[in-house]
């Protein structure tokens, strides 16, 4: 959150009648380059990876996939295993497990072109607990948004540069978008508890709420995302992700009793 | 210093057969030194002299009896009959001409310093001359007031930012009586710090910048206060729908000292508490302004002044957000008149700006703090050698404390906090400005400027990649890097006939500071950092070109003038960098070089019913950075080709004035998306070459009616009513995109304009 850009905001709301409306705006075709997405979970699972390519700006259709790539994975013994083609863009290897602090290279062969990603699948945080507290948001009220405020606990690991991104499944459905995302690291809290206020959803009473806190490693979008040649200056909301590693999925179902996986009708101020 | 002493004794010698008349030059009503009036020897054509900041002027001319001309833009011309055959004392007094259209098309001094002046790229405002320029919310501002000059650009829409000459926003060395200012903005940016009331004189330098000053690359904001009325007591101040602004000002001792004390402050806040909404209740949303000063004659050699301003801004929302910055400046000052050719000044300043951000609830919550704090030693001689030389040296050191980012609170590590920087930052200067013939004037300086990084600290040094390489601790006061260099700078004027001249000018600046920011404009969060090991000080070459033309008796003032700077080490982020809190922020940094270069075309009509300017400015602002758009070159984000201002104001009746104002721009360049891609079921946009877009052009028409109410012995009020975008024109603010809400595989461009029809009113008094 960047409290400049939310004040900018406030003061527009309280001072000034602005105006926004739609416009077109020419855009360039950009050379399709390959997008390579390859979420690793921690435990037992099927690792798939993704290859598309990316489309103009204002495309609706779905991205072009790639089907002839071959991709191959080196576990922490270099021991290579190429995934499987599964059709419409997708590659995979059943029931792969994958270890924490554990470190794998990801290799795709394509069209003459090649990528490779290093990246160790980080220390596992569990989280603590889930917490609500009463927030109107910031700027004017609005009932319709709800007036509860999510709180992430979790300790952080001492030494351990973390980076986390909040999921949340708010009544049964993920909230996915680009303005949900919410992503933070350790930085000033390094081996603390940290209690994380989710400023991106505000939630009502009754609503069910899954969160899963997933780790990232920041180096993924150094080496995989090398063919992005230009970026603008502003930091900008992009999922710094193409290896997904999910270190943890909250459990805390002791806590906030008595619903599964946490889908939590709201009020659930225990701890608040 | 040798070399120094001896040009002064040779210039001694030169002018051993001359005598001396020096003196002060003060406004009659309220005893203010009048900078930069103009004393003539009617008798020797080329015989003349200018006052300095302080009001003092000297003037060299043989045994005689002469006539001489005191005049300054707005006052009566005095001409004083005078006998001279010893060194002489003469202090002037001049009556400022009342505002009636009578007196002002009769009386008023037409000025053709425009062409006999050596200097070129100045622009001078008088803030008095400004109340009538329709501006938004009616809050008169000499930096929006700037931007309506030839070569000076809005960093966006009401924004008080500025660009000078394809320069950013940091290379603008913005000083209130000579204390650099490192925030000028309020609001986020949509009023200056300045409150034009408590100012005396506003010189900007876009180019041919004296050896005074340095420090930063592209232009030099000098900005002094009023010194305050020494003959009687006196308010003034005004009422409008933002803020208002109240001015007290008297002698201390008659004729000998005086004080100001100037306050600003908004009140949207008040309006906020009279919501039911608690959130809205508890909002805070305000800014102050206080300007103080004084001064007091010791002897009739001395004087000292004493001033400062404060200023803060604070906005919040309830205990869950607090946001509050402010400058802090204050200058203490000593005026000695060595003898009648020697004048000095010595100063001792002090400035800091910091910020604060808390984020949380009561009972958890942090708190990020930042500041940079200066203070400087300044001592600087003006000798006025001959009448065709006019020598200005000195020195000044400043120390530089930079806090980047300090965190506090409940779960935050604090140790994690960036360190404490420290900078020494040190300047030696010599200039003269010399009169070769009738025609030909040259201004000659030499700068040498050091920058001394110090410890305690420590250096890292980073791969292209950004992860550390190295790191080195350093010790109190022990350098960590030092650079230093020589700034030439040099002008010439050729005057081709009375009413036209041509002038050249080359200079070189270097800057040591250097600002990393996240906005497009100046934000309170920017951050100021020194160079170091990695970050190199940014030098900018600039030559000019201008031809100077007067019209009309020099009703009217034309200028052309072109300029072609190449900028080394200039600093641009990584692709995607991160720089809000990042400890390795130098690890986000690219360098490299630009260039800008442009003409500006300024028609100033002076005097008259009607009077204005018009500017049109055409210029390329370009960036090359090896990592960055591939290496090719690409516009900075102040690169606008076209930039026009259209200004009027016209005298209605004698008591009503209307006036407008007219500008458009190309629009800024941007970074747009050229393409999309979906990661985790988002879709991210894909961009391609840096600034390689434009915003929509911009204009925008402002109008605005001063009525002077009946004016007597003891009191002048007038009302302002003004319009801000009359037109309506939604400009854009920014264009954002988004997906669309009934369709949300669709993407769509959504613009944001910010103001339309804005109509302001104020009430303005004195008494």
């Amino acid at each position: 959150m960047n409290p400049f850009n939310t004040l900018s905001a406030l003061l527009c709301l309280f001072f000034f009648s602005s105006c926004q409306k739609v416009i077109d705006v020419n855009l360039n075709d950009a050379q399709p380059q390959y997008v390579i997405e390859a979420p690793m979970f921690e435990g037992v699972h099927d690792f798939t990876v993704r290859i598309t390519k990316t489309t103009n700006y204002f495309d609706t259709e779905q991205p072009t996939t790639v089907d002839n790539a071959v991709v191959v994975l080196k576990d922490p013994n270099s021991n290579s295993v190429t995934l499987t083609p599964q059709g419409n863009g997708w590659y995979r290897i059943a029931n792969f497990a994958a270890i924490p602090l554990s470190s794998y290279q990801l290799e795709v062969f394509v069209d003459g072109k090649s990528f490779t990603a290093n990246s160790t699948m980080p220390f596992h945080t569990p989280i603590d607990s889930l917490t609500t507290r009463k927030f109107n948001g910031f700027g004017p009220p609005n009932p319709d948004k709800g007036t509860e405020l999510l709180l992430v606990h979790l300790k952080d690991s001492v030494g351990v540069k973390n980076f986390y991104r909040v999921l949340i499944t708010k009544n049964d459905t993920i909230l996915n978008k680009a303005e949900n995302y919410y992503i933070f690291d350790d930085m000033v809290r390094d081996g603390l508890q940290i209690d994380a206020p989710i400023f991106t959803s505000i939630f009502k009473k009754g609503d069910k709420v899954d969160v899963e806190l997933l780790g990232w490693m920041p180096q993924c979008t150094t080496i995989l995302i090398r063919y992005r040649k230009s970026l603008p200056a502003m930091p900008i909301p992009v999922p710094p992700l193409l290896i997904r590693i999910q270190i943890s999925q909250m459990e805390p179902w002791d806590i906030l009793q008595p619903i599964p996986r946490a889908k939590c009708p709201l009020p659930f101020h225990k701890g608040s | 210093m040798c070399l120094l002493v001896s040009i002064l004794c040779l210039y001694q010698l030169v002018d051993a057969q001359n005598f001396t008349i020096s003196g002060s030059i003060k406004e009659s009503k309220n005893g203010e030194d009048l900078i930069a009036a103009t004393v003539r020897v009617l008798e020797i054509k080329e015989k003349g002299a200018r006052s300095n900041s302080y009001g003092f002027y000297s003037l060299s001319i043989p045994k005689g009896s002469y006539t001489l001309v005191y005049q300054y833009l707005g006052y009566e011309k005095q001409e004083v009959k005078i006998n001279i055959d010893k060194n002489t004392v003469r202090n002037i007094q001049l009556v400022p001409i009342e505002r009636t259209i009578k007196d002002v098309v009769v009386k008023a001094v037409k000025e053709d310093k425009n062409v006999t002046r050596t200097e070129m790229g100045v622009i001078k405002l008088d803030p008095k001359a400004i109340e009538s320029v329709p501006v938004l919310f009616g809050e008169k501002d000499i930096i929006k007031t700037l931007q309506l000059t030839p070569g000076v650009k809005s960093a966006g829409e009401g924004q008080s930012g500025f660009y000078v000459r394809g320069g950013g926003v940091d290379q603008n060395l913005i000083l209130l009586d000579e204390a650099p200012v490192y925030n000028a903005s309020h609001l986020l940016g949509f009023f200056s710090v300045f409150n034009s009331d408590a100012l005396k004189d506003v010189t900007l330098y876009k180019g041919d910048i004296p050896a005074e000053f340095g420090g930063r690359a592209s232009s030099v904001l000098d900005v002094k206060m009023k010194d305050g009325n020494n003959k009687k007591y006196t308010a003034s101040g005004g009422i409008g729908l933002i803020s208002s602004r109240l001015t007290i000002e008297g002698p201390i001792v008659k004729d000998k000292g005086s004080f100001i004390i100037s306050g600003r402050r908004t009140y949207a806040d008040l309006f906020l508490k009279l919501s039911k909404d608690s959130i809205r209740k508890s909002s805070r949303l305000y800014f102050y302004d206080l300007n103080l000063k004084a001064n007091y004659q010791i002897s009739k050699k001395d004087r000292i002044f004493l001033s400062g301003y404060f200023g803060r801004d604070i906005l919040g929302l309830g205990s869950t957000f607090g946001f509050d910055w402010g400058n802090v400046t204050s200058t203490i000052r000593w005026n000695h008149i060595i003898n009648s050719k020697l004048f000095s000044n010595t100063s001792l300043i002090y400035s800091n700006y910091d910020y604060q951000i808390k984020v949380g609830f009561d009972d958890q919550s942090f708190q990020i703090k930042s500041s940079i704090r200066d203070y400087n030693l300044k001592q600087d001689f003006s000798l006025f050698a001959n009448s065709n030389n006019s020598i200005k040296f000195g020195i000044n050191v400043m120390h530089h404390t930079f806090r980047p980012t300090v965190f506090s609170g409940t779960g935050i590590n604090a140790a994690d906090s960036l360190k404490n920087r420290y900078a020494l930052e040190g300047g030696i200067y010599l200039q003269n400005e010399q009169i070769i013939s009738e025609k030909i004037t040259v201004k000659y300086g030499l700068r040498y400027s050091l920058f001394d990084y110090l410890g305690p600290g420590t250096a890292y040094t980073y791969d292209a990649k950004g992860t550390i390489l190295t790191k080195k601790e350093f010790s109190n006061g022990e350098t960590i890097k030092m650079y230093g260099g020589l700034e030439p700078r040099l002008s010439a004027k050729y005057q081709l006939n009375e009413l036209s001249s041509v002038k050249a000018s080359y200079n070189r600046n270097m800057q040591y500071l250097h600002i990393l920011s996240n906005s497009t404009t100046s934000s309170p969060t920017d951050i100021w950092v020194p160079s170091s090991n990695n970050v190199k000080p940014q030098i900018v070459n600039q030559i000019a070109l201008g031809y100077f033309r007067n019209f009309n008796d020099n009703m009217f003032e034309f200028s052309l003038e072109t300029y072609y700077k190449t900028l080394a080490n200039q600093i641009d982020y990584k692709n995607g960098a991160n720089i809000f809190l990042n400890p390795d922020v130098e690890a986000e940094l690219e360098y490299g070089k630009g260039q800008a270069y442009g003409a500006e075309f300024y028609l100033h009509k002076q005097t008259g019913r009607l009077t204005g300017w018009i500017s049109y400015t055409l210029s390329r602002s370009l960036r090359t950075f090896a990592n960055i758009n591939e290496g090719n070159q690409y516009p900075a984000k102040q690169d606008r080709i076209h930039d026009i201002a259209i200004v009027g104001m016209y005298d209605l009746t004698k008591k009503i004035k209307v006036s407008a104002n007219w500008v458009y721009n190309t629009g800024s360049a941007v970074t747009f998306p050229s393409g999309s891609y979906i990661v985790d079921n988002v879709k991210v946009p894909y961009y391609t070459e840096r600034n390689g877009y434009r915003m929509p052009a911009y204009h925008r028409l402002d109008i605005g009616v001063t009525w002077y109410r009946k004016k007597t012995e003891k009191r002048e009020s007038s009302w302002n009513f003004s319009c801000y975008n009359a037109y309506g024109r939604q400009n854009a603010y920014s264009i954002s995109f988004q997906q669309n809400k009934d369709n949300p595989s669709k993407t769509e461009a959504l613009q944001t304009a910010l103001f339309r029809w804005v109509p302001s009113i104020t009430y303005n008094f004195k008494f």
